[in-house]
């Protein structure tokens, strides 16, 4: 009797421990699953991928700021998977996204990630903590074959009649002259506005003081004019006009662009805003910009007929604070546009 | 053998005689009870971190209309892309399979794309993975380039998961 007692306290006791045990694991297993990363980790893995394909589907430049939480995790990235982990990837999770065979995406691991920004920018995904590219960069062709020679480069002024305006834009062309010059330019300098009187030694320079306009006699391989905006609203764009049809159409964007994004990418580091960038292909017959119509026509009336670079670079807008700040910075914009002309051959 | 352990008597080891049964069944109880628990946390765990299959869906049909890898109409002089509108030329299965990749790696969806409109023949493409299993559609209003012309058309959207 005594012995079928204790086997039967035995069997209780065992009974309690089992079932403690059994409460005891499925309780931490709940638990575990309730804390676990996995789900959030699957999570992640799935919806960086979802971007990465919104980003495809996307024309034009986006940037995206990422807004979950990554910072406990390593994030890799590669041409067609995520995977999130926190020590090795057999803990991580993984997915998958659809590639595109056009858009170049380099592959990446980031580390603890306090912050995730995805950008696309023409045919390219970057993908990084923190990026510092300019979306308002334009998207450059490449070199079109086009030698830069001994060319005959004519500087052309505009907004003659905005007497605040135009000497700002003539130090600007008398900033890129002197700097061209510097970059070994090698060519003749002319312009539509009178020059000062140099020895052969000295960089040709624009008489701001003389406002007289006039077409040099000597045709020019490539023709700068500079002008600025003036419209209406806060846009503080840069554009760049180049004659549709001609031909050097082409070769006319390509200069155009490289302007552009040399003086784009400087301002983001100014924190001067520039609301949008744009190379702009003109019908001289069907717009109403203010072109240099004399100047092209004395080359031919045919625009499809005209044979050098043309680019009429306009310099944001004069009628917004942002606009106003930039033509301020005349010595730097001379400089940023003779970087961008130093890139073209 | 000790009947008195595994098969009681009235009075005598009924107690001790039954727990053997008694654990079986808890055993297998317990065994269904832990399976179902697991497999309601995976569950639970697959539903907290899915992505709905609509947005993308939508992501996928969006990088059919918007994307010039696909059918966008990009004009050539400016290179603008003009989301939303389908150039008819590039709407061809060659350039379906160019810019999906219908495989079964990436969870690619089935596509099955229709175009009608007023002025051009009935088009069907399929992605490379269609088959014949069920599938949802949808229609979508697009304007089409042909030629120089851009026009109203209608796209029917099939998708299969």
């Amino acid at each position: 009797m005594k012995k079928r007692g204790m086997a039967d306290s035995m069997l209780v006791a065992i009974e309690i421990v089992g079932a403690a045990l059994v409460s005891f694991l499925l309780i931490t297993t709940a638990l575990r699953w309730a804390d676990s990363e996995t789900p959030y980790k699957e999570y992640l893995s799935k919806d960086i991928g979802l971007v990465i394909e919104s980003l495809m589907a996307s024309p034009g430049n986006i940037k995206i700021n990422y807004s979950n939480n990554a910072s406990d995790y390593i994030i890799d990235i590669q041409q067609d998977s995520v995977a999130v982990y926190t020590d090795n990837k057999d803990d991580g999770m993984q997915s998958t996204f659809i590639p595109s065979h056009k858009i170049k995406m380099e592959s990446v691991e980031l580390r603890n990630p306090e912050t995730i920004q995805f950008l696309k920018t023409n045919d390219e995904i970057i993908i990084n903590e923190e990026i510092q590219e300019n979306l308002d960069l334009v998207y450059c062709c490449e070199k079109t074959g086009y030698k830069k020679q001994k060319i005959n480069l004519l500087v052309d002024l505009k907004d003659e009649e905005n007497e605040l305006i135009y000497p700002k834009l003539c130090v600007i062309a008398n900033s890129f002259m002197v700097n061209i010059g510097n970059k070994n330019f090698i060519g003749n300098l002319i312009s539509t506005r009178k020059l000062m009187e140099k020895t052969d030694d000295e960089i040709s320079q624009i008489n701001c003081m003389d406002e007289s306009y006039s077409i040099p006699e000597k045709k020019a391989d490539v023709i700068l004019s500079i002008t600025t905006g003036n419209y209406n609203d806060d846009s503080n764009n840069i554009k760049a006009f180049v004659l549709s049809g001609s031909e050097k159409e082409e070769e006319s964007k390509r200069l155009a662009c490289l302007i552009i994004n040399s003086i784009s990418k400087s301002m983001i580091t100014e924190d001067l805003e520039i609301t949008g960038a744009s190379v702009v292909p003109v019908n001289l017959t069907t717009t109403n910009y203010d072109f240099p119509l004399d100047l092209i026509s004395s080359y031919t009336e045919n625009q499809q007929n005209f044979e050098s670079v043309f680019v009429m670079i306009e310099l944001g807008n004069i009628n917004s604070d942002q606009g106003k700040d930039l033509i301020e910075k005349m010595t730097q914009i001379g400089e940023l546009i003779a970087e961008g002309f130093s890139d073209y051959e | 053998m000790n009947n008195k352990i595994f098969f009681s008597k009235k009075g005598s080891g009924y107690e001790i005689g039954k727990k053997p049964t008694y654990y079986v069944v808890i055993f297998f109880f317990l065994t269904i009870s832990f399976m179902l628990f697991g497999f309601l946390i995976i569950s639970e765990v697959s539903s907290s971190s899915s992505i709905p299959d609509n947005a993308r869906t939508t992501v996928l049909i969006n990088r059919f209309l918007n994307s010039e890898d696909c059918f966008a109409y990009k004009d050539s002089e400016t290179g603008r892309v003009y989301p939303g509108i389908i150039d008819i030329e590039k709407f061809n299965e060659n350039n379906l399979e160019k810019c999906y990749y219908a495989e079964k790696k990436y969870d690619s969806k089935s596509f099955r794309l229709t175009l009608n409109g007023e002025d051009i023949e009935k088009k069907t493409i399929l992605t490379t993975n269609w088959g014949s299993s069920r599938f949802g559609q949808a229609s979508q209003y697009v304007l089409l380039y042909n030629n120089g012309e851009i026009s109203k058309a209608n796209l029917l959207i099939a998708v299969q998961k």
